[in-house]
């Protein structure tokens, strides 16, 4: 899996490609930790290669979101396929996060 | 002997326990002591080597010496016997004396001066004392003189006393001619006998020792070599005078052998290696050779201490490399030992988690209930759980987002709110905002729990239910499979104030709910495939029939040959629930 993000026009922009199982989670938050504080800035999470997400995964979004909404700014998913915006149903998690 | 017996046990434990407890100096010290015997064992031989070489070298070089010395001595004491012979034939001829020694020395370039000393009296014309020499000038020409006077008593000389007593040919101690040749001399002596066989005369001729100096500084192969010849009295005859030289001469004299070798320290310390041998023919020489130590084994010193230096900076990078080795041994036994305390730990909590699962499967006539959880690591973040009150079955199954402790210590925070809660409240909903609530309070790591709370009424057959975000659980009513249909929620600990609603159906007699954790669906074969919901369907499609334990197990036989030796990558728990109220058993449909 691979995770990174950079900052583009003020923004965050989140790249994850692959399989977000519980062990690659565990690396995608040490890469990610720095935003979990956006200090105002929007995030953008680009989703185009995500394959498959595990809670642990979720948990990470959410430890963003909550980031933001806490400094006034929004998060934005990207690019989410059928089948990951079928986990945000279940979980529930499509009421809480955008989706572009 | 016991004594000493035990002792040495004595001695043999404690360099085992030494080398027990310091491995890494023990090794460093064991490759020191054989690098140290090798270049000994090399040094030495190589020693033996030269040793025997320069025995040789000078054994050769003493020989060509002696060679040298005997054939100029020879020339002399030649000449000489003959001069002695002519003599006694014209002993009447006083005064053809000074013909004789005049011819000889013109003729002798190394004879400086040639005499003949008569016995007191032997010509009356003469007087008492009569000696007619020549001696040659230093520009070459030569003198005649007649040396005897009262003043000048040859009789008391060694050269002419020696030959006379011992009627034989003599070559003199060194000495300083202030008459003659005026120069440092020795002196060959033959006596000369009249027809009756009587000593009549000595014949004598002194040679300069300037020769010998030059000789004494030729063709050497050690530079350092010091030669000297002397007397059988050891007195010198050529070589410098040196400290050394007396301290051989020393030697010498308490050894009494004439030819032979030994080595001796100098004042400054400094060994010397001494060879001698005589010379031989009719003296009584002996040629010394002196060599300094350094000169001869000195290039093997310089070799041996070249070949140290990387042998000790080759110790010294064994021992570091040992040294390091050792460390990181040692660091990686308190690692283990750590490992070991937690696991030992984990090990415990593990059982902790086991015992808070319901112990016993619920089996009447009106159901029955069993789940199973195996986590991946010691210690999950799955739970389950039921029990009955009031006639109702409260169930749960949840997943704490991650695994391992973490997640672990959620899961029994989680499972006692859920006791508690359920307690005294009988609808899911408001059982899941409770739960949600007091874990929302104080999560700021942001992990949530998915989780399915339900509760059957076991005499109505009317399950209410509520779903935070968790798998919905399967149905088999009639042999048919099919999916609850959940209302998604968020789940547990993502916001304080989520509303969680109920929903409700009646389940009919006869139902399987089975519910089960993502651990289940995503278990991953070595090819990561994971299991699958069609894989879990198709398992169940085959369980109408069977009672819960039945069930649990054919999908854990069924996981087990789908993921074979692949790790466990999630926990995996499930939960299987059969009802037959009492009323179908007594009034059937």
């Amino acid at each position: 899996m691979n995770t990174k993000f950079e900052e583009i026009d003020g923004k965050y922009v989140v790249t994850l490609e692959g399989e977000m199982d519980t062990a690659a989670a565990t690396e995608a938050e040490e890469v990610l930790k720095p935003i979990f504080n956006s200090n105002g800035k929007d995030v953008i999470i680009d989703c185009t290669g995500l394959e498959y997400i595990a809670s642990s995964g979720l948990r990470i979004l959410l430890s963003i979101l909550k980031g933001a909404k806490a400094s006034g700014s929004k998060v934005v998913m990207r690019g989410v396929n059928d089948d990951i915006k079928n986990v945000f149903k279940l979980t529930g998690f499509i009421s809480i996060f955008e989706f572009e | 002997m016991n004594k000493i017996e035990s002792a040495d046990k004595g001695w043999w434990a404690h360099l085992k326990k030494f080398i027990k407890t310091n491995t890494s100096l023990a090794v460093i010290i064991a490759a020191a002591l054989l690098l140290e015997l090798t270049t000994g064992i090399l040094y030495y031989s190589a020693q033996n080597t030269i040793q025997q070489n320069v025995e040789r070298i000078i054994q050769r070089e003493m020989n060509a010496l002696n060679l040298c010395i005997r054939n100029k001595l020879a020339k002399v004491e030649v000449t000489l016997d003959n001069m002695s012979w002519v003599v006694s034939r014209d002993l009447e001829k006083a005064d053809w004396m000074h013909e004789i020694t005049e011819m000889l020395v013109k003729d002798n370039s190394v004879i400086k001066a040639s005499g003949i000393a008569f016995v007191p009296n032997y010509y009356p014309e003469k007087g008492r004392w009569f000696e007619p020499i020549t001696v040659r000038r230093p520009d070459g020409s030569t003198e005649n003189m007649q040396v005897g006077s009262d003043d000048h008593d040859y009789t008391k000389s060694e050269f002419y006393t020696v030959p006379m007593a011992t009627d034989s040919c003599i070559w003199s101690e060194p000495y300083m001619d202030i008459d003659g040749s005026k120069a440092e001399v020795t002196t060959y002596s033959v006596p000369v006998h009249d027809d009756n066989g009587r000593i009549v005369a000595v014949v004598i001729a002194d040679i300069s020792l300037d020769w010998l100096e030059d000789i004494m500084n030729e063709d050497k192969v050690y530079k350092s070599t010091q030669r000297f010849l002397t007397t059988d009295s050891y007195n010198l005859l050529g070589g410098e005078d040196t400290p050394m030289f007396r301290k051989a001469v020393e030697i010498l004299r308490t050894d009494g052998d004439k030819e032979g070798y030994f080595t001796a320290k100098d004042k400054h310390g400094d060994k010397k290696h001494v060879f001698y041998a005589p010379i031989g023919g009719k003296t009584d020489w002996v040629l010394i050779n002196i060599l300094d130590d350094n000169d001869v084994f000195g290039k093997l010193r310089r070799i041996r201490f070249f070949l140290l230096l990387p042998v000790m900076i080759g110790l010294f990078f064994i021992g570091f490399i040992v040294w390091r080795s050792s460390r990181n041994l040692e660091r990686l036994r308190e690692v283990n030992a750590e490992k070991e305390r937690i696991s030992g730990e984990l090990r415990v909590a593990s059982q902790i988690q086991q015992s808070m699962l319901p112990k016993e499967e619920v089996i009447g006539e009106w159901l029955d209930v069993r789940g199973s959880l195996v986590p991946a690591r010691e210690v999950g973040g799955d739970l389950y759980d039921y029990f009955i009150r009031d006639e109702k079955l409260f169930f749960c199954i949840g997943d704490v987002s991650g695994k391992g402790a973490p997640s672990a210590m959620l899961m029994a925070v989680t499972h006692g709110l859920f006791r508690s809660a359920s307690a005294h409240d009988s609808n899911p909903a408001s059982i899941m905002e409770a739960i949600n609530e007091v874990s929302c309070q104080s999560n700021e790591s942001n992990m949530f729990v998915t989780m399915f709370v339900g509760v059957l009424d076991l005499a109505t057959g009317r399950l209410r239910y509520c779903d935070a975000g968790h798998d919905a659980p399967f149905l088999i009513v009639n042999s048919q499979l099919s999916i609850l249909g959940c209302t998604p929620h968020l789940p547990i600990g993502v916001f304080g104030d989520t509303k969680y609603t109920v929903q409700e159906i009646s389940i009919q007699p006869g139902t399987i709910i089975f519910l089960y954790t993502d651990g289940l669906t995503e278990a991953k074969n070595a090819e990561h495939k994971q299991f699958g919901l069609e894989r879990i369907q198709a398992v169940l499609n085959t369980c109408a029939d069977n009672d819960s334990k039945e069930i649990l197990e054919k999908v854990t036989r069924s996981v087990d040959d789908f993921v074979k030796h692949a790790e466990q990558s999630d926990d995996l728990t499930m939960m299987a629930i059969r009802y037959t109220p009492k009323q179908f058993h007594n009034t059937p449909t």
